[in-house]
């Protein structure tokens, strides 16, 4: 087989390594060059296109942003609604608001999951 | 670090099969994409900017990128482009671990390094959206976030499936490189890999389906119901960045599941005819990605709740059953 063989954290290295460096490419080319040469010219200051879209209601700062984490919990809970109703009445936990909890169930996934590999 | 591998990485990295490559194939992507939408809607599609229309995804992602920049007085200005571009970055370093790659770079245990940069996507998305206070991109990431968490662990799990299974047959330390050069073998060990493969292709297919955003798993964009979601307050370089990410994910992604699941370079060996193989495994890819458009328009949308309970009961569990039947 040819190519480059190296080791784990040469390998995290350099792929990082490439990564930046096409990240900085599509920067520099995609935004900063196009909008040095051409959309910072055609710029038009209007008090309109700094507000945001809303369907041309007006709006109050408070409800800009709608807390996205009760969003993803509420379409958890309605999608899987038994685990959901286990979870916060059988067992009698708020773990779904609890990211220590996720993350123990994450860790211990982890752990059984390498049990089992070895 | 030797000189020649940083000029070979800089080639590889920006040109093929880098950001150029991608470039060109995002252009006939998304012109097959147009064309089979246009002719299940009764409709003609690209025409004229180039042969057969072939050029008018590059017009429109030119259009975007030559207007001006407008952000709201809410937003972050700079951080979501250079996320945005790190994103992209982390996408094309993908392929410089595969077949593709006329010289690929790997090692032991390479495929957990090509999650972490697949990772990277689905974080510069969600920040690109977090950037932009809105009520609608708020749900829109609220339901991009339930979309992820629910298909990105039973793409790794069914992804894994293959690795473990050539790991535990040929000795190839879970690499990804190694592992998509024997994935036409994969199938036919015995009758346990068979199952294991089957199940873990099956999960593979509808979690990528679910990180693709093809419906009917599309909710968080869900254009009309909530404007266009994640997207909504972003237009000109900005969308045309955000764009190029989503774009990104549908060759990347796919190519990986043709490596894996499809046979990778099958009947020819890539190793040996370089160029034979390669041709084999973009053929295949272009059939696949015909295969998600056609479902892409066909399927309606599904709500929230339905999409992510679908992708918990036919695509993480089979991929945590397929995960436990190849250790067995």
């Amino acid at each position: 087989m040819s190519g480059y063989v190296f080791d784990q954290y040469m390998l995290v290295l350099i792929v990082s390594l490439a990564s930046f460096m096409v990240g900085f490419v599509v920067y520099i080319i995609f935004y900063y060059m196009f909008h040095k040469l051409y959309g910072s010219k055609i710029r038009s200051d209007s008090r309109l296109k700094e507000e945001i879209v809303i369907r041309g209601l007006e709006y109050s700062e408070e409800v800009l942003s709608v807390p996205v984490t009760k969003i993803f919990l509420d379409v958890m809970k309605r999608s899987l609604r038994s685990l959901h109703d286990i979870m916060t009445k059988e067992l009698g936990t708020r773990v779904l608001n609890d990211w220590f909890a996720w993350m123990l169930i994450m860790l211990t996934l982890i752990i059984v999951l390498a049990m089992l590999m070895r | 670090m030797d000189q020649g591998i940083i000029i070979d990485l800089t080639i590889q990295g920006l040109i093929f099969p880098g950001l150029f490559f991608i470039i060109f194939l995002i252009i006939f992507t998304q012109w097959i994409y147009r064309k089979i939408t246009a002719r299940i809607q009764y409709r003609r599609g690209p025409c004229y900017t180039g042969p057969l229309g072939f050029l008018q995804p590059f017009t429109d992602f030119m259009k975007l990128l030559l207007k001006e920049d407008v952000v709201t007085r809410y937003s972050v200005k700079h951080i979501p482009i250079v996320l945005a571009s790190i994103g992209l970055g982390s996408l094309i370093a993908i392929l410089l671990l595969t077949p593709l790659s006329p010289r690929p770079f790997y090692g032991d245990y390479d495929i957990i390094i090509l999650f972490y940069l697949g990772l990277w996507s689905s974080l510069a998305i969600f920040f690109i959206g977090l950037a932009a206070p809105n009520p609608y991109i708020s749900l829109g990431i609220g339901r991009y976030m339930a979309l992820i968490i629910s298909s990105e662990p039973s793409f790794i799990a069914s992804f894994m499936v293959p690795a473990i299974i050539a790991s535990r047959f040929f000795n190839i330390d879970y690499s990804f490189y190694k592992a998509s050069i024997l994935s036409h073998r994969l199938w036919t060990i015995d009758p346990f890999s068979t199952i294991s493969m089957a199940l873990a292709a099956i999960a593979g297919f509808i979690a990528l389906m679910g990180i693709l955003e093809i419906r009917p798993f599309d909710f968080p964009e869900a254009e009309g119901k909530i404007y266009w979601g994640l997207f909504t307050e972003y237009s000109g370089p900005r969308l045309a960045l955000g764009f190029f990410i989503l774009f990104t994910e549908r060759i990347v992604f796919p190519l990986l599941y043709v490596m894996l699941f499809l046979g990778g370079s099958w009947p020819v060996d890539i190793t040996i005819n370089y160029w034979a193989g390669f041709l084999i495994i973009i053929t295949k890819f272009i059939l696949l990605f015909i295969l998600l458009t056609i479902i892409d328009n066909v399927m309606p949308r599904l709500r929230p709740d339905q999409g992510i309970r679908i992708l918990w009961k036919y695509a993480l569990t089979p991929s945590l059953i397929a995960l436990i039947i190849s250790l067995i």
